[in-house]
């Protein structure tokens, strides 16, 4: 295995024990590759065996065959697993199941803790985490006071204080309000390039692959397909069939191009589709 | 006389502690007949303590909540009732299926309404065509259902009683796009049949502007606004200081004004595109 790849799957089924009789897998025969310091974003209907992934990739669940392999280290051996998921955070949906303190400093320091560094390194790694998250100044509120958007962060900063490589998300925004989805997207890119931690995230939102390094499109248990943003997001009869769709600037410019309007091939950002409205207006 | 009349709300959490949190102040606004209402706002704005009002799972501090004139915090008898007449969907609804078939669960309501079985039998199926959930299904367990059937088979739970107003509290959240648009579609359907008046809680302004014909704005307890889609998503720079936004098209056709283009302001996809069109019409035809 390559000394830059983080994460990789060879060949991955699952099977959820109670499935097992009707031989139905979450995960069918997956494989795949992250490099280190890579954004990559997770697409795939509910149901579709994203979350499987995400707790395949720090040893929550081991694979029923095939291999797991974080920084090289197979997830199936025993003396592995703690390795492991000191190398790949994971974050869920539901803030309210992440938060395990009453003060957001001691939520931050619980894993830390159990790594059992000494106190002043803990202190360091709660106050670098807290402020990678802009939730410093909240250090000394209690948790259950914080909005969903703040836990969500407070939970992220539990996961960068253990200082892993990499940190898989899944659905970290389908309970937040704009401000807080805003957020939380903000946190993981600026942890992605000023930190270079790898990200993996897990959405139903279009809008939140736009700026990913490559996409997965996750459709009945099996990786159907991975690209960059433009190359995903270029064939919208696909992503109907895997119960997904345009991200919103992309489907305006369906309906511009339905009436006329003649625009380039593979506009997804709504920065790309100003610019190049403006251009238009400035030519005529 | 409107369907529903909310009159100067108010309350709080925790009072007399050090944590007291006015939870809403001051609220007031009337919904109609067969209205579609949305309510945004942040995470903590009051959204689900005004709701619990509605059907009288809470009781306001001050104020009033009338349905069609009469106050349903007025008696025991008049809050049992309005559980019934408000059919309210808590956010996640999925979580609290607990029968042990779906026709059970959607069942439970009109049970508790003493209606004959064959009523709540015709009004099991009712509510199973509204949401698009197979008859087939009725008899096996919710929890062999996907996410997106059992989200279904709970609202139609709140269906079933046929409430004079169904309340969906983030009725598509952690949904994919398939499941949001037919929920929504179903939403729509199960409105148009009935005629029934219905309030979503979201924190989708994309959603909120298709499908409404009103949103009530919540910020820190009090509403601050209350009008159209298209009124209320012209205040960009409010909404987005209370934690909210505009619809995704809207920015876009903000961004454009501010280039200095003449644009009408649009807050759906196709209205979005219809003024882009116009506004590159224009320019062609400028001297």
């Amino acid at each position: 295995m390559e000394q830059d790849t983080l994460l990789k799957f060879e060949n991955v089924s699952y099977t959820y024990e109670e499935e097992e009789e009707n031989n139905r897998l979450a995960v069918r025969n997956i494989s795949f590759e992250i490099k280190k310091g890579e954004f990559i974003v997770v697409l795939g209907h509910n149901g579709s065996g994203k979350s499987t992934i995400a707790k395949l990739s720090n040893s929550i669940y081991l694979p029923t065959s095939g291999r797991v392999l974080v920084d090289g280290m197979d997830t199936s051996v025993e003396e592995n697993e703690i390795p492991c998921r000191k190398k790949i955070g994971v974050v869920f949906q539901n803030p309210d199941n992440q938060i395990v303190a009453s003060i957001v400093e001691e939520d931050v320091a619980f894993g830390p803790e159990n790594l059992n560094l000494p106190q002043k390194e803990i202190r360091a790694r709660v106050d670098e985490a807290l402020k990678a998250v802009g939730m410093y100044e909240y250090r000394l509120h209690e948790t259950h006071r914080l909005s969903g958007g703040q836990k969500q962060r407070v939970a992220i900063a539990g996961i960068i204080a253990m200082r892993p490589a990499g940190i898989v998300l899944d659905e970290p925004t389908a309970m937040l309000d704009p401000k807080g989805r805003a957020d939380i997207l903000e946190t993981v890119h600026t942890l992605n390039k000023e930190l270079g931690m790898t990200v993996v995230l897990i959405t139903h939102f279009m809008e939140e692959a736009l700026h990913a390094d490559r996409i997965f499109v996750i459709n009945d248990a099996v990786v159907e397909r991975t690209g960059t943003p433009d190359e995903i997001f270029s064939d919208a009869a696909f992503l109907e069939t895997c119960g997904l769709e345009l991200p919103d600037t992309a489907k305006l410019c369906l309906l511009l191009k339905k009436r006329g309007v003649s625009l380039p091939d593979r506009i997804f950002t709504p920065e790309a589709l100003i610019e190049e409205l403006v251009r238009q207006t400035e030519r005529a | 006389m409107s369907l529903l009349e909310v009159k100067n709300l108010s309350f709080g959490y925790s009072r007399a502690t050090p944590f007291e949190i006015q939870a809403l102040k001051d609220v007031s606004f009337n919904i109609d007949e067969g209205e579609l209402v949305s309510v945004i706002g942040h995470t903590g704005s009051g959204k689900s303590t005004l709701m619990q009002m509605l059907n009288a799972l809470l009781t306001p501090e001050q104020g009033e909540v009338l349905l069609e004139g009469k106050n349903i915090h007025e008696s025991k008898t008049s809050a049992y009732e309005a559980r019934f007449r408000v059919g309210l969907c808590f956010q996640y609804p999925e979580y609290q299926l607990f029968c042990e078939t779906c026709a059970e669960d959607i069942a439970f309501g009109p049970k508790n309404m003493g209606l004959p079985p064959d009523e709540i039998r015709e009004r099991v199926k009712q509510a199973a065509r509204f949401v698009g959930l197979d008859e087939a299904l009725l008899d096996h367990s919710p929890f062999d259902l996907s996410g997106g059937q059992k989200r279904r088979c709970a609202i139609a739970g709140v269906m079933a009683m046929r409430p004079k107003i169904l309340i969906l509290d983030e009725p598509t959240a952690g949904l994919d796009p398939a499941g949001r648009s037919a929920v929504l579609d179903m939403i729509l359907h199960y409105r148009q049949e009935t005629g029934a008046t219905v309030i979503i809680v979201t924190h989708s302004m994309e959603i909120a502007a298709a499908v409404s014909d009103r949103i009530l704005v919540l910020n820190q307890g009090a509403l601050v606004f209350d009008s159209t889609p298209a009124e209320i998503f012209s205040h960009y720079e409010a909404l987005v200081s209370m934690g909210l936004n505009v619809p995704s098209f809207t920015k876009i056709i903000y961004a454009l004004q501010k280039r200095g283009l003449h644009v009408q302001n649009a807050y759906t996809a196709q209205a979005a595109a219809d003024a882009i069109c116009a506004m590159l019409h224009a320019e062609e035809t400028s001297p």
